[in-house]
């Protein structure tokens, strides 16, 4: 369908607008500035082609009734639709509607009259009864849309046309078929099943819960076989303790029956054996008194040795103990000797001792006399050090000087003050009197000054004059002399001057100098001078006093002090050391000297002495012990041949033990002949021990058997637990075969499901991308020209709306929400002017409705959209599928936006076209 | 003469896993069922006693309640003859095991079971007949348990016959070296008039060197596997030798006995073949490309004595789908009709339709592509994937005819 024309009347702010003759395809431009009525003008279309019957009494239509003027809507729309011209006209508000078709001829001829027919079959001709559906959904755009519809949402019929010349993509079966194929995969998984992806089973299905209740039956029969693989084992343990036991009992009974042998044997021989035993036993006894009489007599023989030995030993002794006597004797006297020898020695050291106290103490005195006298002068030097350190720090206190910084202020203020002095004479005038001989003195006043006389010497003199001069001549007069020009420099100079010298006098002054005199500064010079020398000798001064009194003068009134009392306390005077001693600290130190050698010599012989004393008695204590010694083991000796005297006599003689001796001998060898008399066979003499081996032998293998017997009792114990172990195990077994069997099937079944729905996606991906292929190239050029990204594919879904796009790079896919909102825009248009030029016919093109479209585009891409549009509206049936041409009706504010040499341009603004209501 | 029944593997106590709980009840319960048939099979044929060579039950720890209910039917009523019982791998005598509960356990003599534990000579009372036992001890064992009777040869003058009841392999073909191996020429050498053997589970007689028939396996007395020896038919079931899942384990899928006649010592036996049992086992195979399924379901539907066959119905061949939707019909008829178990596996069934039937079925849309891709698949070498996609195939048809028919 494409318009032709239409006619608005009272339509909201339009009162009356007239268009007609638009052209059937191309781009159509309607602008108008805002306010204009341009989106009025869609709603007025869209009411009268489907929205609604001119009798309806929707709000949404009486909305658009033009307020207060009572006038009724009018919309009449001219299109063509299946080669034909038709005219729908509807007064809104009413029940007139008209739809008449155009004949060959020309005229009109009514179609339908009423309201609801006219209505009916308009919206049969222009594609349905809600604008915002079929094809108008994607290309009827109102204010600021730009988005694609959704999938979900977008039109089924328009899918299903472009189904229809695309080629087959999807068809109801297959819907229904994967519907039945995905509910049944959800039997088992969850959400979308996703290609590439390992999708895990959910969990509570009936396939889950049958595999974990496998799991759990193969555990549990695998347990059941292994407790029957215990006992199999068990059988064959079984099996060869029965032979094991079979062959313990025949050892045992072979065993048995030799012990009995044994025993029979030995019955025979018990007799004999018994004799043998006595006999042995009185060999034995014989044996033991023949050894026992030879220990005795060998007693005696010792006894007698050791008496002998005992007896030599006493002598000797005796004679040692003498002779340890006799040393302790000699020592004894050494020791008193040497005793008498050291106290002597000891007397004369004492002596010697005294008499060089004495001359210690005597020197003593001289020392404190000597300290004394040096204290004194020390203590006195630094009184006089003190007395005349407090001079020179009274006198640099009282004659003050400038810092370094102050000094230099000085300097400067001072040659500032000489450097205006000198400016000010400069500019003084001179005043210069020249008196006759014998005039008389005059007075002179200078600058307000006090008069002075001047005694009018012959010689002339100049006056300097600032500013006046008053000369009074005796008898002649008065002279005033003023300065005629102005005296601003002068001033200034002067002011510098007195405020220089105010500053130098205050300065001066804190030094104590006068206020004025200039020479003053000498003196404060010379008075610097003289400080340096003054700090200086107050610095040697101090450092003397402390050399002097390093601790302060204190100290040394304190020892003074201390050595004239030590002094005063001196004991009484040693009268006889005085006479007898030498006088001077010489004759004191040789005497003392001599005293000391003395006493030192006699030291060394009071040590050797003792040190003899010592080794005396070191000798005499060990003579003492040796003779302490000597009478223990004389006594010990002594004592020792007492017992052995004694145990000899214990002991019997040896004439009675010969007797014994002989008497032992003859019984050991009646013994001897009765033993060999009773020797035994080899069989008499092993059957006990032969008796003992069967009987262990007996008890070895009774104990085999019985433990066997046990381990036997306990299998067969455990074997006899196992009764109906078979049926558990062929329940498990069948539990296990019948989850297998079921879960294998099921696995099938769902494997069978999933690859289904599998193939199917990868078809319909293929087929889609196959079927697109020409939208998507289309679409992507004219991305190419407006310079939309670097994209390489534009993935068209199966509702034919582009829902992906794949980078030239391959580094992504992108939804086209993530490009921006201009190109989403531009985008949706391309894909919107695309699949209209495809459902449109060369014989029949469609017509899209832009209200105020690519509001969010640039110039530049406005410029090149420009010329997508116009080509796009051409249309091109060379294309496949072919493209067919589009009539772009675009209403904007913008008209330079859209405007080229073949767009059908409408300005609204025009009286011939639209007529507004007054605001 | 003498005549008696030799029977052997009952297996009572049988434990098979591949069938749901109640079809393995049933399925051990026929074995009792036809240890009942034994008895009634001797009075019927006058047999003066039976032989049961061995595993009477299929384990030794099998449960009381399987042990205690062997024993009376064995002993039977008052008027039936003696029954003569060696205990064989399954369940050997082992100390604890079924042989050492009550009622086996309790103190002999019973009037008519006789369970001869030991390997010696046992004389049948009244009749002139020596038998010479050889029970079992153990699973396994690389000792002949014949071998004892060596020491006990034909006496001069001995008139009596000379019976061998042993279980083991008869060592005529290549066996592991532990499957209680007996000697060939077992009955020529130890002299036997006949050589009663179980272990086998069908019959197999096997000729002495003068060419008569002296040994003899007589085969299980009730099936306890389907017939074929295909692992998709195993029960679950397998035997304690090295070679468990071999061949001479398997039956025939009918129970039998042999009922046996010895004119006199060293006459050749007459024996004959007894038909024992409860249930017939049946596995077979049908090609729904050659049979149409329609005949099938007739022929199923209408087969005699259908409630006393365990059947195992394997389908083959390629289908339409129309016919496909019929496939449960057939198997209700083989899952109700049939015994407890019987199960009609339709896994190897194709369905491809034709061009017609395609296009109605997956239409042009993307059906059509995933058809073609799992028609390409089906051909895949990897036969997990092949198995993944002919049951997708079937999927694929079934949901689709389905649509297109709702």
């Amino acid at each position: 369908m494409i318009l032709e024309g239409f006619e608005v009347e009272n339509w909201t702010c339009i009162k009356k607008l007239n268009v007609s003759g638009l052209p059937p395809s191309g781009v159509i431009i309607l602008h108008g500035p805002n306010r204009r009525g341009k989106s009025s003008l869609v709603k007025a279309l869209r009411a009268c082609l489907m929205d609604f019957a001119s009798n309806s009494t929707s709000k949404v239509l009486t909305n658009h009734f033009p307020r207060g003027s009572g006038e009724k809507p009018a919309v009449t729309v001219t299109f063509n639709a299946g080669g034909t011209s038709y005219r729908i006209k509807k007064c809104f508000g009413t029940n007139k509607s008209e739809l008449a078709s155009r004949t060959s001829t020309g005229e009109w001829r009514v179609e339908a009259a009423t309201a609801s027919e006219a209505h009916s079959r308009v919206c049969e001709l222009a594609g349905g009864d809600d604008s915002r559906k079929g094809l108008n959904q994607l290309l009827w755009l109102t204010q600021s849309e730009y988005h694609l519809p959704e999938p979900k949402k977008f039109d089924s019929n328009v899918q299903a046309q472009l189904r229809s010349i695309l080629g087959v993509l999807q068809t109801p079966l297959d819907d229904r078929f994967i519907d039945r194929a995905r509910k049944r995969w959800n039997d088992w998984y969850s959400g979308q099943r996703k290609a590439g992806k390992q999708h895990k089973l959910k969990s509570g299905c009936n396939l889950s819960e049958n595999l974990d209740r496998l799991a759990e039956a193969r555990a549990e029969f695998e347990q059941c076989e292994g407790r029957f693989n215990e006992l199999e084992a068990l059988i064959r343990q079984a099996s060869e303790l029965e032979t094991l036991l079979s062959d313990l009992a025949r050892q045992l009974r072979e065993r048995k029956s030799e012990y009995q042998e044994h025993q029979e044997e030995r019955e025979r021989s018990v007799a004999r054996i018994d004799a043998r035993k006595v006999s042995v036993e009185r060999h034995l006894s014989a044996q033991k008194e023949l050894e026992a009489s030879l220990v005795e007599q060998r007693q005696r023989t010792e006894a007698v040795q050791r008496l002998v030995e005992a007896q030599n030993a006493v002598l000797p002794a005796r004679r040692t103990v003498d002779a340890f006597v006799r040393i302790v004797t000699d020592s004894e006297k050494r020791e008193e000797l040497t005793r008498d020898a050291t106290s002597e020695r000891r007397e004369e050291q004492r002596a010697l001792q005294q008499l060089a106290n004495r001359v210690a103490t005597k020197l003593r005195e001289i020392d404190d006399f000597e300290n004394l006298n040096r204290a004194r002068t020390s203590r006195e030097r630094g009184d006089s050090i003190t007395r005349m350190i407090a001079a020179t720090k009274a006198f640099l206190a009282q004659n003050p000087i400038p810092d370094k910084k102050q000094l230099d202020e000085l300097k400067t203020t001072r040659r500032r003050i000489l450097q205006l002095a000198a400016d000010c004479e400069a500019a003084s005038m001179t005043l210069r009197v020249v008196p006759e001989e014998g005039a008389r003195p005059a007075q002179i006043a200078l600058d307000g000054g006090p008069s002075q006389s001047w005694p009018g010497s012959p010689a002339p003199r100049g006056f300097p004059v600032r500013r006046t001069a008053v000369l009074q001549i005796p008898d002649w007069g008065r002279v005033e002399l003023s300065r005629g020009t102005s005296s601003a420099d002068l001033d200034q100079i002067e002011d510098e001057l007195r405020r220089c010298q105010e500053e130098y006098s205050s300065s001066m002054a804190s030094f104590g100098f006068a206020a004025h005199d200039l020479e003053a500064f000498d003196q404060l010079r010379r008075r610097i001078a003289d400080h340096g020398s003054k700090s200086k000798e107050l610095q040697d001064q101090e450092q003397e006093l402390k050399k002097v009194a390093p601790k302060g003068l204190e100290p040394l009134q304190r020892r003074v002090l201390e050595l004239e009392t030590a002094l005063k306390n001196l004991a009484a005077p040693d009268h006889e050391a005085n006479n007898t001693l030498p006088k001077d600290r010489d004759g004191l130190e040789n005497l003392r000297r001599n005293l000391n050698n003395q006493i030192e010599d006699l030291d060394k012989k009071i040590t050797r002495l003792e040190k003899d004393l010592k080794g005396i008695g070191a000798d005499l204590l060990k003579a003492r012990e040796d003779v302490t010694d000597a009478k223990e083991r004389l006594a010990g000796y002594e004592a020792t041949a007492s017992n052995r005297q004694e145990e000899l006599e214990r002991l019997q003689t040896e004439e009675q033990i010969e007797g014994r001796l002989d008497q032992a001998r003859r019984n050991l060898e009646a013994a001897e002949g009765e033993l060999r008399r009773s020797e035994l066979t080899e069989e008499e003499s092993t059957v006990d021990e032969r008796l003992a081996a069967a009987g262990e032998a007996v008890k070895a293998l009774d104990k085999q058997t019985r433990e066997n017997e046990e381990k036997y009792h306990r299998i067969k114990g455990r074997l006899e637990g196992s009764e109906g172990m078979h049926a558990e195990r062929a329940r498990l077994g069948a539990k296990v075969d019948e989850l297998a069997r079921l879960t294998k099937r099921e696995s099938l079944e769902k494997d069978a499901v999933d690859r289904l729905y599998e193939l199917f996606e990868e078809c319909k991906e293929k087929q889609l991308g196959t079927l697109m292929g020409p939208i998507q190239n289309r679409v992507l050029n004219w991305m190419r020209v407006l310079d939309i990204g670097d994209y390489k594919e534009v993935r068209f879904s199966d509702a034919f709306l582009p829902d992906m796009l794949v980078r030239r790079d391959g580094t992504g896919e992108f939804c086209i929400d993530e490009e921006s909102t201009g190109a989403q825009e531009q985008i949706g248009m391309l894909v919107r002017v695309a699949l209209g030029s495809l459902l449109a016919r060369e014989i029949e093109p469609s017509v899209a409705i832009l209200d105020d479209p690519l509001t969010h585009s640039d110039v530049g891409r406005l410029n090149r959209m420009r010329g997508i549009l116009r080509r796009a509206a051409e249309g091109d049936a060379k294309l496949t599928p072919p493209s067919g041409p589009l009539q772009i009706i675009i209403l904007t504010c913008h008209p330079e936006w859209f405007r080229d040499e073949r767009a059908t341009v409408i300005d609204l603004e025009s009286p011939e076209v639209m007529e507004r209501f007054a605001v | 003469m003498i005549r008696f029944l030799h029977a052997a593997d009952l297996h009572l106590g049988l434990r098979v896993t591949r069938f749901d709980e109640d079809a393995c009840q049933r399925v051990s319960e026929a074995r009792f069922t036809a240890l009942q048939q034994i008895r009634e099979k001797a009075a019927q044929l006058r047999a003066d006693f039976i032989l049961v060579a061995g595993d009477v039950f299929d384990d030794h720890c099998v449960s009381r309640t399987d042990a205690a209910r062997a024993f009376p039917i064995l002993e039977s009523s008052s008027g039936s003859c003696p029954v003569f019982v060696i205990p064989g791998n399954h369940d050997p005598l082992v100390p604890g095991g079924v042989w050492d509960r009550d009622p086996w356990f309790r103190e002999q003599p019973h009037l008519r079971v006789h369970f001869l534990r030991k390997p010696e000579p046992v004389a049948v009372p009244n009749f002139p007949v020596t038998i010479f036992p050889c029970p079992l001890r153990q699973r396994r064992s690389m000792d002949d348990p014949t071998s004892w009777i060596e020491s006990h040869p034909r006496e001069d003058g001995d008139r009596t016959i000379r019976l061998g009841l042993a279980h083991g392999s008869l060592n005529i073909m290549p066996l592991p070296d532990d499957d209680h191996l007996i000697r060939a020429d077992a009955a020529d050498h130890y002299q036997l008039d006949y050589l009663a053997l179980g272990h086998w589970h069908k019959h197999r007689s096997h000729r002495s060197a003068d060419g008569i028939v002296r040994t003899a396996y007589c085969g299980t007395h009730e099936p306890m596997s389907f017939p074929g020896g295909d692992v998709s038919l195993a029960t679950g079931w397998a035997s304690y030798s090295a070679d468990g899942e071999a061949e001479r384990f398997s039956d025939d899928g009918h129970g039998v006995a042999l009922l046996v006649e010895i004119e006199a010592p060293k006459a050749p036996p007459r024996i004959e073949q007894v038909s024992i049992g409860c249930l017939n086992w049946r596995a077979e195979r049908q090609d729904v490309t050659a049979t149409p399924l329609s005949s099938l379901i007739k022929e199923y539907s209408h087969r005699d004595n259908p409630q006393r066959t365990l059947l195992r119905l394997t389908l083959g061949g390629v289908m339409d789908p129309q016919a496909y939707s019929r496939l449960d019909e057939l198997r209700q008829i083989v899952q109700l009709r049939y015994h407890p178990g019987s199960v009609l596996d339709s896994d190897g069934v194709l369905i491809e339709p034709d061009a017609e039937q395609l296009a109605e079925a997956v239409g042009d849309g993307v059906l059509k592509r995933v058809l073609e891709r799992l028609q390409g698949d089906v051909r895949s070498a990897d036969p997990a994937s092949k198995q993944v996609a002919q049951r997708a195939l079937s999927l694929l048809y079934q949901i689709a005819w389905e649509e297109q028919h709702a």
